[in-house]
C-alpha cells in the first residue's frame, strides 16, 4: 500500500467511520462496511485528480461505496455470528450522565438519519462534515440549491427526534 | 453555510468509532488483485483451450463432431464478448457524483440480471447441443452402437448432476440481483438499514 494512500486513510479514518455509521446500525456489518470503503477509497485515490478537497473526493467515494452496501445488505438473511448489537454499550460505571445522554442522543441522530432517502442522508452527513453547499451538490450530482433545501428540511426533522427523544 | 459551532454538526463529531485496521485492507486488497488475475486468465482459457484441443484432435474428429463444436464455440465467442460488454458499468465509477454513480449501479444490477438468466438459458441449449451431438454421432455411425451408448451413459449421466446444479445457481443470482435492485429502488425513496 502507498504510504501516502495509508496517510490520507489513517487522516480520514474517523469520518469515514461515520460514513458507515449512517448507513449500517448493526456493529459487525458497519465494520466490514468500514474496510469496504477504506478500500474503496484507497483504490480511487489512485484517480484523484485535485479537482476537489481530498475529504470531499473521500466522503463521495465513501458514500457511493455505502449506497451498494445497503443495497445488497438491506434483506440479506444476517448469518448468526452477526449479533444484532448495534454498537457496543459505553459502560455505566466509568460514564457520567452527561456521557451516557450524549450517547444516546448520537443513537437518536444515527437512527433518525439511516431512515432518511440516500440522498438526504448523504447532504446532511456531508454538512455535518463541514463540506460547503457547492461542494455537497458536486458529490451529490444536484444543484446547490437542491442541496440547500434538503439540507433544511433534514436538518429540522433531526433537531425536532433528537429533542423529543 | 454549514457552521462548525452548529450543535448537530458537533454531536455528529463526536461519534465513537473503532478505527479502519489498515493491514487487513491492504492484505483484502491483494487478494482482490489475485482474484482479478485469475478471473483475466479463465476468461481467456475458456475460449482458446477449446479452440486449442479442437486444432490438436482435428484429425481424429469426424467432420460432424468437428462442425458443431466449432459452431457452439463460435457461439461462445459472441457471448462471452457479450458478457464483457454488460460488465462495462462494473469498473472506474466509485468517484463520480453520487447521482451518476446511482444509474451505472442500477444499470450494473440489471446487466447482471441479464447474465444470470444467460446461464439459466445456457443449462437447457447445452442439453439440446448434447442431444444433437448424440443424435448426429448416431445418424453419422461415427462409433458403433455400443461404444456411442457406452460415451451417452457417461456424458448424460455427467450432465444430469452438473446441469441442475448450475441452474440452481444461475436461478439463485438472478432471484439475488432482482431483489438488489428493488432494494436500491426502496432506498432511493425512503431509507431503510
Amino acid at each position: 500500500m502507498s504510504k501516502d494512500f495509508r496517510q490520507i486513510l489513517q487522516q480520514h479514518a474517523a469520518l469515514l467511520g461515520r460514513v458507515s455509521a449512517a448507513y449500517e446500525a448493526n456493529f459487525h456489518l458497519r465494520q466490514e462496511l468500514l474496510q469496504e470503503i477504506s478500500l474503496a477509497v484507497w483504490q480511487a485515490l489512485e484517480k484523484f485528480k485535485g479537482e476537489s478537497s481530498v475529504k470531499t473526493y473521500v466522503l463521495r467515494v465513501a458514500h457511493n461505496k455505502a449506497i451498494t452496501h445497503v443495497a445488497y445488505h438491506a434483506k440479506q438473511p444476517r448469518n448468526d455470528s452477526y449479533c444484532e448489537i448495534e454498537t457496543p454499550q459505553p459502560s455505566h460505571l466509568t460514564s457520567t450522565d452527561v456521557q451516557i445522554a450524549q450517547q444516546q442522543q448520537i443513537q437518536t441522530m444515527l437512527n433518525e438519519i439511516r431512515k432518511m432517502p440516500i440522498q438526504t442522508r448523504q447532504v446532511v452527513t456531508m454538512s455535518m462534515e463541514g463540506l460547503s453547499y457547492s461542494e455537497i451538490a458536486d458529490a451529490c450530482g444536484i444543484s446547490s440549491t437542491n442541496a440547500g433545501v434538503i439540507l433544511n428540511r433534514a436538518r429540522k426533522t433531526l433537531m425536532e427526534n433528537i429533542h423529543h427523544a | 453555510m454549514p457552521d462548525n459551532h452548529d450543535p448537530l454538526s458537533q454531536l455528529w463529531q463526536q461519534q465513537k468509532v473503532v478505527p479502519t485496521d489498515l493491514l487487513k485492507v491492504s492484505k483484502k486488497w491483494r487478494k482482490i488483485k489475485l482474484k482479478q488475475r485469475c478471473y483475466v486468465v479463465l476468461d481467456i482459457l475458456s475460449v482458446a483451450a477449446p479452440f486449442a484441443l479442437i486444432w490438436h484432435r482435428s484429425e481424429k474428429l469426424d467432420n460432424f463432431t468437428m462442425t458443431l463444436m466449432l459452431g457452439v464455440l463460435s457461439l461462445s465467442v459472441f457471448v462471452v464478448a457479450y458478457i464483457t460488454w454488460l460488465r462495462r458499468f462494473s469498473f472506474g465509477w466509485s468517484n463520480a457524483s453520487t447521482d451518476q454513480y446511482i444509474k451505472q449501479l442500477q444499470k450494473q444490477i440489471e446487466s447482471n440480471i441479464k447474465i444470470a438468466n444467460l446461464s439459466l438459458h445456457s443449462v437447457w441449449f447445452t442439453a439440446l447441443i448434447m442431444l444433437v451431438l448424440h443424435g448426429g454421432l448416431y445418424y453419422f455411425e461415427v462409433f458403433p452402437t455400443d461404444k456411442l451408448i457406452h460415451k451417452a451413459i457417461i456424458t448424460f449421466a455427467i450432465i444430469a448432476v452438473m446441469l441442475p446444479c448450475i441452474w440452481v445457481w444461475a436461478f439463485k443470482r438472478k432471484k439475488r440481483f432482482s431483489r438488489e435492485l428493488l432494494e436500491l429502488n426502496d432506498l432511493l425513496e425512503g431509507g431503510k438499514v
